[in-house]
């Protein structure tokens, strides 16, 4: 999409921010995963380097918007190459916050001891491996203008939400019953609401990306609307 | 998609309505079938590549082109619901209703009063020469050039600089009141602050005339304009709002050509 313009610069200042949009979101996902491995192992160690990790992303987001800010003042960019630069720039912004999250997930490691039996495990692997799914799938998406992989986004963001709802309510029973650590479970329950979070930053760029491929903005909310008449009804 | 060669707008009556227009340089077609409005005190700016068919296509609306030799107009183009090619039409007047601004500031070899003058005492719109005087400072002051003439009146329109020359020549054009003026890239010869000054002029004049510019600087056409038409081999490719052709085409021959993939 980027690769055909007279000036070839052009081109390649535009791939450059796809590069940077791609290596921020591997970045995050990979915070993301050694994360949740911290929570899992209890591991201290790795969730230092979590917190460490999220000043390369943040420092990805300002490349980005230092780059996104050169192409508009130099290149007058139009149409979808507007578009492309804009939502580029934004998607840096929900990236941005997926690091924070991650971080927020290694704070609670690095300062509480978390023990859960692996019932709980399961759960929140089971919700970490369908947000990184989500965030990897919208990453590609973006990268290839596919409207179809972002707009899959929606309904396995459900999916994500279901797996949030499923694990919350296991804590809380865990809670009520006293069988576990009040502590971890009230951690566990951040921890759930953060991975959360992310996939609802997944939904945002998959929103982002069909409007930079198309130029029609807020195509979830429909589909938002829908699904909340469903929940009504039932 | 197929050339969208119809374009038409609700609401406001337009000004200009172009139907089924195609123009011949002879044997060769320059114009395909074009069908289009222009709304009254509204800045319209058509872009394409060189060759495009878009200047063509703005002087038939003054009837430029009947100095070509084989240059052949088919399809009506009406003008506040009169065809302006209709064989009674007086081209005279034509012009005079329908101003023109080149893309070279062409001053006539007279002094700044006279270059602005001459149209209204052609087409006997003062009578005396304090009526003439008022017009000619009205045109000077309605093009933003009142105060750095006002003081040399008799001086040569000639000796003013490229952006005063061309802001004379605008000043030339409004002084026989006009309904529509053209331009035909009328800032190409211009250097960045002159060309501002135009375009800041061409904002202000849009409060009393319907403009329609042909510009090669899409940015300005982004600038100034409230609707652009995109022109490619002949064809009306697209006509839309400036906002809409510039963030969101829907065709991708504009697309290409807006964001610099073919020229």
């Amino acid at each position: 999409m980027v690769n055909d313009h007279i000036l070839r610069t052009y081109d390649e200042e535009l791939t450059n921010l796809q590069i940077l949009t791609t290596k921020m979101g591997n970045e995050c996902c990979d915070m993301i995963r050694q994360a949740v491995a911290s929570v899992i192992d209890n591991d201290r160690a790795i969730a230092k380097q979590v917190i460490s990790r999220d000043k390369m992303v943040n420092a990805l987001n300002a490349e980005i918007a230092i780059q996104s800010q050169n192409v508009i003042a130099l290149r007058s960019p139009m149409a979808n190459d507007l578009r492309l630069i804009l939502t580029t720039y934004q998607n840096s912004l929900n990236l941005e916050r997926t690091g924070d999250l991650a971080k927020n997930i290694a704070k609670i490691v690095a300062k509480n001891d978390l023990l859960f039996d692996h019932k709980v495990r399961g759960h929140l692997e089971k919700l970490s491996e369908a947000v990184l799914q989500n965030l990897t799938d919208v990453i590609t998406a973006f990268n290839e203008m596919d409207t179809k992989k972002a707009s899959a986004i929606y309904d396995a963001d459900e999916l994500v939400d279901d797996l949030h709802n499923s694990f919350s309510s296991t804590l809380m029973t865990n809670l009520k019953a006293e069988e576990a650590s009040v502590e971890t479970m009230m951690h566990l329950l951040f921890v759930s609401r953060h991975l959360e979070r992310i996939g609802d930053h997944a939904k945002n760029i998959a929103e982002a990306t069909i409007y930079a491929a198309t130029g029609k903005m807020n195509q979830f909310d429909e589909l938002e609307d829908r699904y909340f008449e469903e929940l009504t009804v039932s | 998609m197929a050339p969208n060669n119809t374009a038409a707008t609700s609401q406001i009556d337009p000004v200009v309505v172009c139907k089924n227009v195609n123009i011949f340089y002879g044997d060769k077609q320059a114009i395909n079938d074009i069908s289009l409005d222009i709304m009254p005190k509204t800045i319209t700016a058509f872009i394409g590549p060189s060759g495009c068919g878009k200047s063509t296509f703005l002087r038939t609306l003054n009837r430029m082109n009947d100095t070509i030799d084989g240059c052949r107009v088919e399809g009506e183009i009406l003008i506040d619901d009169t065809n302006i090619y209709h064989p009674d039409i007086d081209v005279v007047p034509l012009r005079a209703r329908v101003g023109m601004v080149f893309q070279k500031p062409n001053p006539f070899p007279k002094s700044i009063f006279d270059n602005v003058a001459y149209g209204p005492k052609i087409h006997g719109l003062a009578r005396t020469n304090a009526e003439l005087a008022d017009i000619v400072e009205n045109a000077l002051r309605g093009s933003g050039l009142w105060d750095e003439v006002k003081d040399r009146l008799d001086q040569p329109g000639t000796g003013l600089s490229g952006g005063q020359q061309q802001r004379l020549c605008i000043a030339r054009t409004i002084a026989v009141a006009p309904e529509i003026i053209l331009m035909d890239e009328p800032c190409s010869a211009l250097d960045p602050i002159a060309t501002a000054k135009i375009e800041a002029l061409m904002t202000d004049l849009a409060k009393d005339f319907t403009i329609i510019i042909v510009t090669h600087s899409m940015q300005q056409a982004a600038r100034v304009s409230k609707k652009t038409a995109f022109f490619h081999l002949g064809d009306l490719i697209e006509y839309d709002s400036t906002e809409t052709i510039f963030t969101n085409p829907a065709d991708s021959k504009t697309q290409d050509y807006i964001t610099g993939r073919f020229g």
